[in-house]
């Protein structure tokens, strides 16, 4: 007997109606699978539907054909099972951090337990924020920012965490820091990840598989295993093979396709 | 020779005179402009009923008793506070109905739009009539002055909120009114105390419009009723407590927003 996966599509195409009324073909025929607590990053150029797939899995949009299914179940609306961690921190600046960190509580069930902030000071401090529980968000630093963010993402205790490119608006340094961390974080709680990017050395350094997508209308042109053992450090980045397979990932997504 | 610390304590004293000059400057200004006008009335000789000197406008302004002078405060302030909490009343939930419905914003908007074309100055002398004496015309007139501008911003508000705050707000499915309560209007907030100061000014102007076409009290009721006798200083008198009115309303929507919201407001004004 063998377990369903805990991100299906099958067959995946989506189809928006553009403000000229014509169609816009965002995914077409697009079938992949992620296994439970597997890091998967998609990887494509802008305006590829990394987003759209990114918010089929989330239950926000409904696919035109095609199945979406979370542990063998159909997606129909939004999951309990889900965290979604935004391009922006997208915090709310009327709370302080740690009202940020019990909202889905506050927002999903009108109230906030101890044991909810209790369990959202522990978050604080797994992402490294745990003196910041009562600072306004405006006085923390768009890193920390987004960490607070991913804190949020983790109180429901998801299975899945779905990335839209959380660090993309991070500056460089920033941004290996918080790569780091969310592989620190993932090591320390196992969860199913979906994380869309379009930084290569990014998407290398963190996932277990790549699935590099084409230009609109959005498919899998490849699917990259990444060889390197965990825990990955700054000498990864150094490894003759991760200069290769990002040299190689540069050449598929600027190429066209060999076979349509 | 002076020596370094004797440079820098001078500097700082300066420093220091400047920034006491720098501060007190607003209201510096006003006391010579207020002195000016009181130096060219009186060598102009220009006569009272043109334009009255501040001194003559304080003196008359005291000859009148503080009781008929708190009457008519109390009338203007009692009209102009109903009309605008009702118009905050009203106007924010229905300003939440037009973000949250296409079908209200299609069949309300445009009969906001006339209400909001209409002069309500024309329309006054009307309403007056319709509602009869009494208060009730009053804090009609400043409830249609004020509502206006707090729907548009409320609403303009509520739609502004970013996607992503809303998708957040989806994915949690907590449901439209919570969607509305902790994201959408907390979101509007700025939007809704612009228009909230906005719409101070415009409650006392609704009150005086209406008290100059029917009233038998009142600071505009006062102000017609002293020029119709050529008490020009006295209704010069009734104008200060008028701006002192509209300021005070607006420095506490100002303070309320300050100590509730202090987040709404941008960073170098909290």
């Amino acid at each position: 007997m063998n377990t369903p996966p805990a991100i299906a599509f099958d067959a995946v195409e989506q189809v928006f109606t553009g403000n000229d009324g014509a169609p816009i073909h965002a995914l077409s025929d697009l079938t992949f699978s992620v296994a439970r607590h597997e890091f998967v990053s998609v990887l494509g150029p802008s305006g590829c539907g990394k987003s759209t797939l990114l918010r089929l899995v989330a239950g926000l949009i409904a696919p035109t054909g095609g199945s979406v299914s979370i542990f063998g179940y159909p997606v129909k609306e939004p999951r309990d099972e889900i965290g979604i961690v935004f391009q922006k921190p997208t915090l709310l600046p009327w709370y302080s951090v740690i009202n940020n960190v019990t909202f889905p509580m506050r927002h999903k069930y009108g109230r906030v337990e101890s044991k909810d902030r209790a369990r959202a000071l522990e978050l604080l401090d797994l992402v490294g924020l745990a003196d910041f529980a009562d600072k306004r968000i405006d006085e923390l630093s768009g890193g920390m920012q987004q960490r607070v963010g991913i804190a949020r993402a983790l109180l429901l205790d998801p299975d899945i965490l779905l990335m839209d490119e959380p660090f993309s608006a991070l500056d460089a340094l920033t941004r290996d820091e918080m790569s780091f961390e969310l592989l620190r974080i993932w090591r320390d709680r196992p969860k199913t990840v979906l994380f869309i990017t379009h930084s290569i050395p990014e998407a290398l350094l963190l996932s277990d598989r790549i699935l590099v997508m084409s230009e609109r209308p959005g498919c899998i042109r490849e699917e990259i295993k990444v060889p390197f053992e965990r825990p990955r450090t700054l000498e990864t980045l150094g490894d003759p093979e991760f200069t290769r397979l990002a040299n190689h990932i540069r050449n598929r997504l600027f190429s066209k396709p060999v076979a349509a | 020779m002076t020596n370094l610390y004797d440079r820098t304590t001078a500097m700082s004293l300066r420093q220091q005179v400047l920034r006491l000059l720098d501060r007190f400057t607003p209201a510096l200004a006003f006391v010579v402009l207020i002195g000016l006008w009181e130096i060219s009335t009186r060598v102009f000789s220009i006569p009272s009923f043109l334009l009255p000197a501040p001194s003559r406008i304080i003196a008359d302004g005291f000859a009148v008793a503080a009781s008929t002078w708190a009457g008519h405060i109390w009338a203007t302030m009692r009209v102009a506070l109903i009309g605008y909490l009702l118009a905050i009343a009203i106007g924010i939930p229905l300003a939440v109905g037009l973000a949250k419905s296409r079908f209200l914003a299609r069949t309300l908007y445009p009969a906001l739009i006339i209400i909001q074309s209409t002069p309500i100055v024309a329309v006054a002398p009307i309403i007056v009539v319709t509602l009869g004496a009494g208060d009730l015309p009053r804090i009609v007139i400043t409830f249609l002055i004020t509502f206006f501008p707090i729907v548009v911003s409320t609403t303009t508000g509520l739609l502004a909120t970013p996607e992503e705050l809303i998708e957040l707000s989806r994915s949690l499915r907590a449901g439209t009114r919570r969607e509305v309560m902790q994201v959408r209007l907390p979101y509007a907030l700025p939007y809704i105390f612009s228009a909230l100061k906005i719409s101070t000014t415009l409650a006392v102007i609704g009150a005086v419009v209406a008290e100059f076409v029917a009233a038998d009290k009142g600071l505009g009721f006062f102000i017609s009723f002293s020029t119709s006798f050529f008490k020009i200083p006295q209704a010069f008198a009734g104008l200060v407590f008028l701006v002192i009115l509209s300021m005070l309303l607006f420095r506490t929507v100002g303070f309320l927003q300050k100590r509730f919201a202090p987040w709404s407001l941008p960073k170098n004004e909290r």
